[in-house]
């Protein structure tokens, strides 16, 4: 249904692109996605790594986001691939980077990918929200007996279209972590993307009286051979 | 880590969050502790349109260059913004530090056009400043004016302790150390606004009183207290290889309508159009060295990482090494992946060859300035820009490939008549004719497309027009439907596109512009009535304004339509440009008689900017 491209290769035969993993926190998370792409483009020329760009009179950098975050939402472990020409000295990259952004704004580790990779769009699988309570412990039966469900079809409304959704099928895992923070593991792909705030407003409807305060997203995954969860981050060299 | 001044709840409400939030790459962070000076800086329109301006960059990077100042940024709150400020009394913030704007030392508004007065006052409103100068007490912010709008600084007088006139890099320094001077013994704002009077460029509406004639026009100009001298002269930047430049520019995050570095490669123009403001305030002309521009060119690539560069002056067509620099432009942007963005070049063999090496030739367009569409016209408002010109080049464009040409002109111009109006559309004609000719049928790729503009001229201060009326509504209306008529009774009428500006707009812009002291209370009742953001057509609402002119039996003709006496004082006079009134005059009578003034570079014409004793092209 979908083709999925991988990461160019090089003439040597040498994969020459950069999985960047980056945070966002403060008012920066009020800078939508768009922005985000326009920033980080800005900050690489600025850097001076031998990046590729394409052909023509405008030429682009070749960079793809895994999954765009809605406004106003904090983030731990979001990633853009970043094809290079040459590659740049990896040890220091990170701290380059991080001179070139603003508060608010961190690569925290760079992955110099093995050959055959998916990019970055293409291969999200999964992603970890920490949703903060004001109070959990109330409740902490309930939200268990929620995700403990086989299925739970639930209606929403999202851009004033109704929406149906089993959402057990799309939420993967999940952990309490004390009386206030639980950790949900969903569905992050780019078919079956379940939007974070979908799952408070289901607790809710199921009876979570807890209010929730605020949430994160902290990780984003693609799937091995197995079908297990593995960090996007970990399909190559890591540095940071 | 950084705050906001706004909630969270609000900023996820509002349009475009990121407009309030500050802390973009290369903005300036000081601590408050540090500094003995806060400085604000505003240009009174949407963010997007502000982060635009050169001037405020250049401004923010010379106050911040000042140890004992920090400098930050406010533009005008979207009107969703607005409404939640103002029920929630929320006061207007400045982007770095988030703080209260009311609790700053100076508001520096830039006032770029005229219509955007009434985002003055909701400036001043939202930051809870009184809005009046003479209502403000010492703790309150001294809101000083500058930029082209400056240079007729009456219908707002009432809204400013001070203006400054001309070049910002000049007399700040001066200003902010008078300042910290009168700050260590008890400070008193009358005082300190006395004594910046005697600082070069600074105008103090409140140490000057305006008589008027029985007809409302000015008499005199008196000054209010004993040792002001009320003749006020533009400052002037006299070495543009020494002074102030953004090389480290705010990168915004959200797009700027200007999404790209801005060279400034001169300021001043050699041309003296008539109509043209900007070409008489910015004389006399200063040029900056091309290897400087180089350096620049270099260092904001680096440290901006835009993908843009565009040159920026009044005539780039008249700066003297413009083929180094640019064929210098071209090579080092290419490596580094920047575009050009061409200004407005003359068009010959070598801006074609340039033209062509820097922008898909099938997507651009060749754009010419003729202003009006006959040559008497043209010799009237001194543009020296021919028709043989023109069709030459419009030629040479056919043949390297170019279909669209883009043609721009003025109705409204004084002495204008109909046989003038019609000349536009037989312009376009012999344009799309030179098309057919200059290419065979089989060369014809696409249809030659041509788009004519037309806006309405509005006479400004310190041009040989100021004493030219303004023609009416009714008949600026007639005048675009003349062109449209005549354009549709072309040959070649489908080939030409028309379009054409706003009228409305244009009586109020022409009243502001050569208005008077009078019309701040028209300002301020328009304003209190829910007139904003009037340079936006969505937001502008004329009935308003004229509604505010009635309350205060002020008919917008007489700063419009009225025929001005040689000799009649204007509420302007007071400020000296260097540019002679006396040069002007002539430049009108000149006008009349439709004899051309020639390009300055080339022949002296006495103008009396020289004074200023700046650029090599002028000399005292």
């Amino acid at each position: 249904m979908f083709t999925v491209q991988a990461n160019s290769v090089s003439d040597k035969g040498k994969n020459m692109v950069i999985r960047f993993k980056f945070k966002k926190f403060g008012p920066i998370v009020y800078i939508g996605h768009l922005d985000i792409m326009r920033f980080f483009q800005k900050a690489i020329r600025r850097s001076g790594i031998d990046a590729a760009y394409t052909e023509g009179f405008s030429p682009h950098l070749k960079l793809s986001f895994a999954q765009p975050l809605s406004v106003g939402i904090e983030t731990d472990g979001d990633y853009f691939d970043l094809e290079m020409n040459t590659l740049p000295d990896m040890t220091t990259l990170v701290k380059d980077m991080n001179g070139q952004c603003v508060e608010g704004i961190e690569i925290v580790s760079a992955t110099l990918l093995d050959d055959g990779v998916l990019n970055a769009m293409s291969s999200v699988k999964a992603a970890d929200y920490l949703y903060t309570f004001d109070d959990l412990s109330e409740d902490l039966k309930l939200i268990e007996d929620f995700f403990s469900q086989e299925s739970y079809v639930f209606e929403y409304i999202r851009k004033d279209k109704l929406k149906r959704k089993d959402l057990m099928e799309d939420i993967y895992d999940h952990k309490i972590l004390n009386e206030k923070e639980i950790i949900v593991k969903v569905n992050s792909s780019s078919a079956g993307n379940l939007k974070a705030d979908v799952v408070i407003e289901a607790l809710n409807k199921f009876g979570v009286k807890a209010v929730c305060k605020k949430y994160k997203r902290t990780e984003l995954y693609t799937a091995d051979e197995n079908g297990k969860f593995i960090s996007l981050a970990s399909l190559g060299q890591i540095y940071d | 880590m950084r705050k906001t001044a706004l909630s969270h709840e609000i900023l996820m409400t509002v349009d475009k969050p990121a407009r309030y939030i500050g802390g973009e790459f290369n903005s300036i962070n000081k601590n408050v502790e540090d500094v003995d000076i806060r400085f604000c800086m505003c240009f009174p329109d949407v963010y997007e349109i502000g982060m635009s301006h050169l001037g405020i960059q250049i401004l923010y990077a010379m106050f911040n260059s000042f140890e004992d100042t920090w400098c930050e940024r406010v533009y005008s709150p979207w009107p969703d913004l607005d409404k939640i400020m103002r029920d929630k009394n929320i006061p207007l913030f400045a982007l770095e530090s988030q703080d209260p704007i009311k609790d700053f030392d100076f508001l520096g508004i830039t006032l770029q056009y005229e219509m955007c007065y009434t985002n003055i006052l909701q400036v001043l409103e939202l930051s809870q400043i009184p809005i009046f100068a003479k209502d403000r007490k010492d703790d309150d912010p001294l809101v000083i004016g500058g930029g082209p709008c400056a240079y007729n600084p009456e219908p707002i007088a009432d809204f400013f302790d001070m203006f400054y006139i001309g070049e910002g890099e000049v007399s700040y320094r001066a200003l902010l150390d008078l300042y910290k001077e009168c700050r260590k013994e008890g400070y008193s704002r009358e005082d300190f606004l006395f004594k910046a009077s005697k600082i070069g460029g600074i105008y103090v509406p409140s140490l000057m009183d305006v008589v008027y004639n029985d007809d409302n026009t000015v008499k005199e100009f008196i000054p209010l207290k004993d040792g002001v001298d009320i003749k006020v002269r533009k400052e002037v930047e006299t070495d543009l290889n020494d002074t102030y430049y953004p090389l480290k520019p705010v990168i915004p995050f959200i797009k700027a309508t200007q999404d790209r570095i801005t060279l400034e490669i001169m300021r001043g123009c050699p041309r003296g159009c008539r109509f043209c403001q900007a070409g008489q305030l910015y004389r006399p002309i200063r040029t900056r060295n091309v290897e400087v521009l180089k350096e620049f060119a270099k260092e904001m690539i680096q440290n901006s990482g835009y993908e843009e560069i565009n040159l920026s002056s009044l005539s780039s067509s008249d700066y003297p090494e413009l083929q180094e620099l640019i064929l210098y432009l071209i090579d080092y942007c290419n490596e580094n992946k920047v575009n050009i963005s061409l200004p407005s070049l003359r068009i010959d063999a070598f801006s074609l060859d340039v033209m062509g090496k820097v922008q898909d030739i099938k997507k651009s367009s060749l754009t010419f300035a003729p202003e009006a569409g006959s040559q008497r016209m043209r010799n009237v408002i001194n543009k020296g820009l021919t028709e043989e010109q023109i069709l030459e080049g419009s030629r040479l464009a056919f043949l390297g490939g170019w279909n669209k040409v883009k043609l721009y002109f003025m109705l409204g111009l004084p002495f204008e008549e109909d046989s003038d109006v019609v000349a536009i559309a037989e312009l376009c004609e012999k344009v799309a004719k030179t098309y057919y000719e200059t290419l065979p049928k089989e060369k014809r790729t696409q249809r030659v497309s041509i788009t004519a503009s037309t806006s309405f001229f509005i006479p400004k201060p310190f041009t040989p027009f100021q004493w030219a009326s303004q023609f009416s509504l009714e008949d600026f209306r007639d005048k675009a439907y003349l062109t449209r008529q005549s354009i549709m009774a072309q040959l070649n009428q489908r080939s030409i596109k028309y379009n054409w500006h706003d009228t409305d707009v244009s009586v109020l812009e022409g009243v502001f512009a050569r208005g008077d002291r009078r019309l701040s209370k028209v300002i301020y009742d328009a304003y209190k009535n829910g007139a904003i953001y009037d340079a936006w057509n969505d937001y502008f609402n004329f009935d308003i304004w004229i509604k505010a002119f009635e309350d205060n039996n002020i008919p917008m003709e007489f700063y419009t339509q009225r025929v001005r006496d040689i000799d009649e004082v204007f509420p302007w006079d007071f400020i000296d440009i260097g540019v002679s009134k006396k040069y002007l005059k002539n430049e009108w009578l000149k006008a009349k008689e439709g004899k051309i003034t020639e390009n300055c570079m080339i022949k002296c014409n006495g103008c009396g900017a020289n004074v200023y004793g700046a650029g090599k092209f002028c000399f005292r």
